[in-house]
């Protein structure tokens, strides 16, 4: 395994299980589109805004909204504080179960 | 919510690391190419690679098998997540990417020295190419999965 640059933290805001998962999902990639991540995490797209707003206001979540072939589409990507929020978290996870 | 210094929470947390890397792995394997299109250009190349040696110059026009695989790409990326380039590679350079990526080369030098003469040497030799490429392939493509499950939990920038 890798070493960690993110220091551990902690972080309420993620360690919810399904905002714990769609940034697991949102970490391989730059960006995911809405319907994608919908699909992969198995929720409800009510439930998906729900916690991608909780995200976007603490500025862990980009959400663009654009127009392709007359369709429109939600794209959803990690920020960089969002990045390193995680990343902190799951190094904290890693002590916990290490401790 | 759990609290993070209760140690006997530690279940918890390995439960949580498992599922952290479930869905890492799972997003990774959703925007990466399609088993079926991986099985398809190792096939195509085998076939290529045979004719190309066996019957030159009438099979170069086989190459013209590469397009649908072109066009089957370009498709199936349309559609998908974007993956994020590696940052830190390490397991990339020196672990079993590395040296699947070699045994790769290895196998196609090695494969040259079979001179088919006839449709049955032919047909075998795409066999053994077919099926020593797509154990490879599937090792390369495992090894490239994993690097980039470690590179989305612990890099940042």
């Amino acid at each position: 395994m890798i070493k960690s640059t993110s220091k551990a933290q902690f972080d309420e805001l993620i360690h919810a299980p399904l905002r714990l998962r769609i940034c697991a999902n949102l970490t391989p990639v730059e960006w995911a589109q809405f319907s994608h991540l919908k699909q992969n995490l198995g929720v409800a797209d009510s439930v998906l805004s729900k916690h991608l707003k909780q995200l976007g206001d603490a500025g862990y979540v980009d959400i663009e909204r654009f127009t392709k072939l007359g369709r429109s589409h939600v794209r959803v990507s990690l920020t960089t504080a969002g990045r390193r929020a995680y990343v902190g978290h799951v190094a904290a996870l890693r002590e916990i179960t290490a401790g | 919510m759990t609290s993070p210094k209760d140690p006997q929470h530690k279940d918890h947390a390995a439960k949580l690391l498992q599922s952290v890397e479930h869905e890492t792995e799972q997003m990774v394997k959703a925007s990466g190419n399609p088993r079926g299109l991986l099985t398809s250009v190792v096939a195509v190349s085998a076939v290529v690679f045979t004719l190309f040696q066996a019957y030159p110059p009438q099979a170069y026009w086989m190459a013209l098998l590469y397009l649908p695989l072109i066009a089957w790409y370009v498709l199936a990326q349309s559609s998908r997540a974007k993956p994020r380039p590696l940052i830190n590679t390490p397991s990339l350079q020196t672990g079993a990417y590395a040296g699947y990526f070699i045994l790769c080369i290895l196998l196609i030098n090695c494969l040259r020295f079979w001179d088919a003469t006839n449709i049955e040497e032919v047909l075998a030799k795409i066999v053994v190419t077919f099926i020593s490429g797509m154990f490879l392939v599937t090792k390369m493509q495992a090894a490239y999965n994993k690097a980039r499950v470690e590179d989305g939990n612990d890099q940042v920038n």
